[in-house]
């Protein structure tokens, strides 16, 4: 189960990789908080996955309704984002199989394709709700790993949640006025 | 019940300030109220003793406890001593926003809890309205959260000395960003509010959160502490120079200011990679110095960087004394302790530092310049901050007994 969550949340990261507008961001952090949830879930961690799975969907019906309208989904110039997912992916792989081990391999390739995957979109982007959206991803899968029990999970729920409630920022005021 | 009080106080007079924005008196009385409550939690809660009454066990170490005590007495003197044009309100909102935050970074079980917690910080500090753009402001911090999760993430497996390696660097870049020290320094406006530029995460939030990752990353570096000392010291040293000199030669008062933080946190830095109990003492006197010195004579300094008011007068040279850390203010023992502490590691690591030392002269003159003729409240907020740093320079081993040292 969690090879199949580990497939899904890096599908998840990188759909928001791929993503500009909120319906897309909605759709990936949907993946994500699913695939976070089956991570969760494979640990033995029942509630902490529906509480995950919950904070996760309630943050990407929050970000289906803030943001750039549409879905934005691969638009022209993308190309060097979707090579970036794929090798993010690659490389993450041969990581988790052949460079690590503790916990599954499933477990070690999801998180690290994921924070991988939405720090580079931290830094490529400049639209807030890509911004926002990345960081609650990041968000998830520190609920997964940082090993505090239902209360890190419940955590990272309201903080995915709470971030993707966030307004979109007030435009700078220009010098002098 | 110590911990929760000391992070649900400062919280809700947060709150209370935001929500009554409209009414300004009532809104500094119930978060001045609040504030203070959340103070005295702190203060009556006993280091290292863990309390479990909401679920999750919460514990505030010698230093982190020292350092937010620092930190609300810097923000007790702000908001009785606003600056000129300073909105208190909008001063205590931010900054008991800041501290509860900063308290429940301290009081985390984890690490990765602690960086849930600053994620929530920047994301609101973001959602401010400043000068620069948001991605601008965004950025950099958030470049932080996503390195120390990945530090989070690879202490979850085992794997060849790289792998710890990997752990050690992921954790020294995230801290960098995140205060926004060199090689990470964010972009900064003159002109735009403090509270939304990067000065509180380097001289407010920064000091509970570099105790929080060192103290942490003992427990996640297991056969890789050398690697993370080094780089520790590397990246303190090359602070220290790089951020004395731009505080000379830069061409603006204001990034000479910013850049005198960064030269205060190389020296911090140096002292957590020394790990010896003089170099932590020493980061410690630091922090202390920083928040209770360095941060409200900038803030006290911003009314003439606007005028481009500049004088020559005894309170100037003072001023510049005590920034550049010498006897008999705060940053004297810290240099000291930091000496005898390299000393003990590597003797000519300590030659590097002294003669680094001497850096901070010239641009500590030209700071001291810049508080201009200080006068009414202003000028009691400096002469309180100056004693401050005298009695810290004087007697700094109850501050190091504070923290446990």
């Amino acid at each position: 189960m969690s090879e199949v969550a580990a497939f899904v949340a890096w599908l998840g990261a990188a759909v928001i990789v791929l993503a500009d507008s909120r319906r897309g961001l909605a759709a990936g952090l949907a993946i994500l908080a699913a695939a976070a949830g089956a991570i969760a879930w494979s640990q033995g961690e029942q509630g902490g996955a529906i509480v995950l799975l919950a904070g996760g969907v309630l943050g990407s019906a929050l970000r289906f309704t803030i943001g750039p309208d549409g879905w934005g989904l691969m638009q022209p110039g993308s190309t060097p984002r979707l090579l970036f997912t794929v090798i993010v992916a690659l490389v993450a792989l041969w990581v988790a199989l052949a460079a690590t081990s503790g916990g599954s391999a499933g477990f070690r390739f999801a998180v690290l394709t994921v924070v991988v995957l939405l720090v580079g979109r931290l830094l490529e982007a400049a639209e807030p709700a890509v911004m926002l959206t990345a960081i609650a991803g990041v968000a998830l899968v520190l609920g997964i790993v940082s090993g505090g029990g239902i209360v890190s999970y419940a955590v990272a729920a309201l903080v995915t949640a709470g971030v993707s409630a966030m307004p979109m920022p007030a435009t700078p005021r220009t010098r002098g006025t | 019940m110590e911990p929760e009080l000391a992070i649900a106080l400062p919280a809700a007079g947060a709150a209370c300030a935001a929500a009554l924005k409209p009414r300004p008196r009532l809104a500094f009385a119930a978060g001045a109220v609040l504030g203070a409550a959340g103070l005295v939690a702190v203060i009556s809660s006993r280091a290292d003793l863990s309390s479990d009454q909401l679920g999750i066990t919460l514990t505030l170490s010698p230093a982190s406890r020292a350092i937010l005590i620092a930190a609300s007495a810097a923000l007790a003197i702000l908001v009785a001593l606003p600056p000129p044009r300073a909105d208190r309100s909008n001063l205590l909102r931010w900054g008991l926003g800041g501290l509860a935050g900063m308290t429940a970074m301290a009081a985390a079980p984890t690490l990765g809890l602690a960086v849930m917690i600053l994620l929530l910080l920047v994301v609101l500090q973001g959602s401010g309205t400043g000068r620069r753009a948001y991605a601008n402001r965004f950025r950099a911090p958030a470049l932080a959260i996503g390195l120390l999760a990945l530090a989070v993430a690879l202490a979850a497996m085992q794997g060849p000395s790289w792998l710890s390696r990997l752990l050690v660097l992921c954790l020294v870049a995230g801290l960098a960003a995140a205060l926004g020290v060199l090689p990470y320094i964010h972009e900064f406006d003159p002109d735009e509010l403090t509270s939304a530029s990067p000065i509180p995460w380097l001289a407010f939030v920064g000091p509970v959160l570099a105790v929080v990752v060192v103290g942490r990353a003992g427990e996640m570096i297991e056969g890789a502490e050398d690697a993370f000392g080094a780089l520790l010291i590397g990246l303190g040293i090359t602070n220290i120079l790089v951020a004395t000199l731009a505080s000379w030669r830069t061409s603006s008062d204001a990034e000479a200011w910013r850049y005198s933080f960064i030269a205060d946190w190389g020296l911090a830095l140096c002292g957590f990679g020394l790990v010896v109990p003089d170099g932590v003492g020493a980061a410690l006197l630091v922090f202390y110095s920083i928040l209770l010195g360095r941060l409200p004579l900038y803030l006290w300094s911003r009314q003439s960087l606007r005028e481009k008011a500049q004088t020559d007068r005894p309170i100037n040279f003072i001023v510049a004394a005590a920034l550049a850390g010498s006897a008999p203010f705060a940053g004297f023992p810290a240099r000291i302790l930091l000496l005898r502490a390299a000393t003990a590691m590597y003797w000519p690591l300590a030659l590097v530092l002294a003669l680094s030392f001497l850096l901070w002269l010239p641009g500590s003159l030209r700071l001291g310049r810049t508080i201009g003729a200080p006068s009414g409240r202003q000028l009691i907020g400096v002469a309180v901050a100056l004693a401050v740093s005298v009695v810290f320079g004087l007697f700094p081993r109850p501050l190091l007994g504070l923290a446990g040292l």
